[in-house]
């Protein structure tokens, strides 16, 4: 059985804003684990902590020895290369499956691009790649920073399918999104950041698995202003 | 107005760029124009030149003669041995060796000086008619004996073109060290979070400089071809020429990848390296002789790895010596390699500390 993720009155400071402070948390195996938060309240600092990008000025963090896939909120890719050559490039980089590079090529809608310049996609189609990279070596902790900005209605469905069938078994899964609606079916459970700090922390089990139960508990928790200002910079 | 609107928005631009506006429109041209001082000279004033006897009965008054009658048109340096002086005329410590025969202070006796230049330093050729004439003519008024004085070339009679070629390659190289492959590292680095959780970013950084390193290879044969096929008496190319331009762009990717690395990648640390190019073609003396503009030029052009660099390129391509002959330079080239990439090992460090 893998370990959980802990973070341990983890503290990070760049200024006003987007740090941690003194947070603390724990994700267990086999969950899918939504973090919620206003803009500028320490997602993405979290996630960057999590995957040991930015240290800490104080605190623990203790990751499971597994293999950790990333996606991030602005998409990391060679912009330079073609899909095909990014996809191979991460396959030789974490001995991948071919097999599974396939599937991924197929699920996340990349067969008609694969052969064209990463550069000159759609930010959809540059997000898709994204997805796929942060899957490609079936990482066991899975990372996902707005996975569903810039993608369409049919891939949203068709990715969160591929998520539902991934996310089984021991695997760890943490989501920062705003898109209640696509990942609500996902979740096990939320935590709600605010200016760095851990304000809840909820089994969603306990609210319902709909997504207009966890947008009003994440209005209620966070306030409706902070709610309305992130909600409006979702993409839909 | 819409143009004062246009301007404001062109201020604030610039305001939120300000380390970038700041050495573009200061710094650099501070820089340029701080470098024309070095040019304050057009006669080589402070080149280095070996005065030696010819043999042992040579008295020192007669070296000090010669040494006295050249010191306003180089910075002559007594060598009492011979054969060191005509080394350090092959590796360009000095970039002429006078060679002074017995008999200077008798009056009446016939002596012939001769002023030894390098054939393969074409540039310095003019300059040392300049010094054999004043030479001359400064021994005409001051010593007792006849003096002829004649300028012998040693080795091959170097064109022009072909003594600029190696420098050009130098320029190559530190061309794509500083422009492209800076532009290369800031085009990619929107991934290097990804890469830091797959594999280590001073792996990738390294694969990068390899392979940039071994372009630099063709680089080097199409000028060595073009150069044969032209007619230019170069020397085989030897394993210690690819080595040491290799090791030139290693060293100089390294300082130019740690530029980046220190300023996040951005625009800024692009112009910085541009205008370190620009700064190191000068002071590195790559074509010109050392001390042939300013004594400050020579001091800052010997105190740089890349001056010793160009030297041995220049002479293992244009003449017939061993590289035996530049074993210590070499050495130091390892040197200066090996802290490079300390910088650049350090600047990494720096870089993931502060994200």
């Amino acid at each position: 059985m893998m370990n959980p993720i802990t973070v341990q009155n983890v503290t990070k400071s760049y200024g006003p804003t987007d740090g941690l402070d003194e947070i603390s948390l724990s994700f267990e195996p086999g969950t899918v684990n939504a973090v919620l938060g206003p803009n500028g309240s320490g997602k993405t600092t979290l996630f960057r902590v999590l995957l040991g990008l930015t240290s800490t000025d104080s605190g623990t963090v203790t990751m499971p020895d597994v293999e950790v896939g990333c996606g991030f909120q602005h998409p990391q890719y060679f912009g330079g290369l073609t899909v095909e050559e990014n996809l191979q490039l991460f396959v030789s980089l974490t001995d991948a499956s071919e097999q599974w590079c396939e599937t991924l090529v197929d699920r996340c809608g990349l067969e008609r691009v694969r052969h064209r310049l990463v550069e000159a996609l759609s930010a959809g189609f540059a997000k898709r790649l994204d997805i796929a990279l942060a899957l490609i070596d079936r990482p066991s902790v899975l990372l996902l920073d707005e996975p569903f900005a810039d993608i369409d209605d049919t891939y949203r469905i068709q990715i969160r399918s591929l998520l539902e069938e991934y996310l089984d078994g021991d695997r760890i899964c943490i989501i920062t999104t705003h898109q209640f609606d696509v990942v609500a079916s996902l979740l096990d459970t939320i935590t709600i950041i605010r200016d760095g700090r851990v304000t809840d922390q909820t089994d969603v089990s306990t609210l319902g698995r709909d997504s207009d139960t966890i947008e009003a508990y994440y209005r209620r928790t966070v306030g409706e202003d902070a709610a309305e200002h992130a909600l409006d910079h979702v993409d839909d | 107005m819409n143009v004062i609107s246009l301007l404001r928005k062109e201020l604030n631009w610039s305001r939120h760029r300000i380390r970038t506006v700041v050495v573009l429109f200061l710094v650099v041209p501070g820089i340029f124009a701080t470098g024309t001082l070095f040019f304050e000279h057009t006669l080589p004033e402070n080149s280095p030149v070996a005065v030696t006897p010819e043999d042992d009965s040579v008295s020192s008054d007669s070296l000090k003669i010669v040494r006295g009658s050249l010191a306003f048109v180089s910075n002559p340096k007594i060598v009492n041995d011979s054969d060191d002086a005509f080394r350090q005329l092959s590796r360009e410590e000095v970039y002429a060796v006078v060679e002074v025969p017995r008999g200077l202070t008798d009056a009446d006796a016939n002596v012939t000086v001769d002023v030894h230049v390098d054939g393969s330093v074409t540039i310095f050729r003019l300059p040392s008619r300049a010094l054999a004439t004043v030479l001359s003519e400064t021994l005409d008024e001051i010593a007792p004996a006849n003096v002829d004085v004649e300028r012998p070339i040693v080795g091959t009679d170097t064109s022009l073109s072909a003594y600029l070629l190696p420098t050009f390659l130098m320029v190559v190289v530190m061309l794509v060290a500083f422009t492209y492959l800076p532009y290369a590292l800031a085009s990619e680095s929107n991934i290097y979070d990804r890469l830091r959780v797959k594999t280590s970013i001073t792996n990738v950084i390294a694969a990068k400089l390899l392979f940039y390193t071994a372009l630099v290879v063709p680089s080097i044969l199409v000028v060595y071809a073009v150069g044969t096929l032209y007619g230019y008496p170069l020397e085989p190319l030897s394993v210690p020429v690819v080595a040491t331009y290799l090791v030139a762009f290693l060293a100089l990717g390294s300082l130019s990848t740690s530029i980046m690395f220190l300023t996040e990648f951005g625009n800024l640390g692009r112009i910085m390296n541009v205008a370190v190019f620009f700064a190191l073609v000068p002071l590195s003396n790559l074509a010109y002789p050392a001390g042939f503009f300013s004594t400050l030029s020579r001091s800052i052009a010997r105190a740089n790895p890349l001056h010793y660099a160009t030297i041995i390129g220049r002479s293992l391509l244009l003449k017939d010596v061993q590289v035996g002959l530049f074993a210590d330079w070499l050495l130091g080239l390892g040197v200066w390699l090996l802290g490079s990439l300390v910088v650049l090992r350090l600047s990494i460090t720096y870089y993931t500390h502060t994200q």
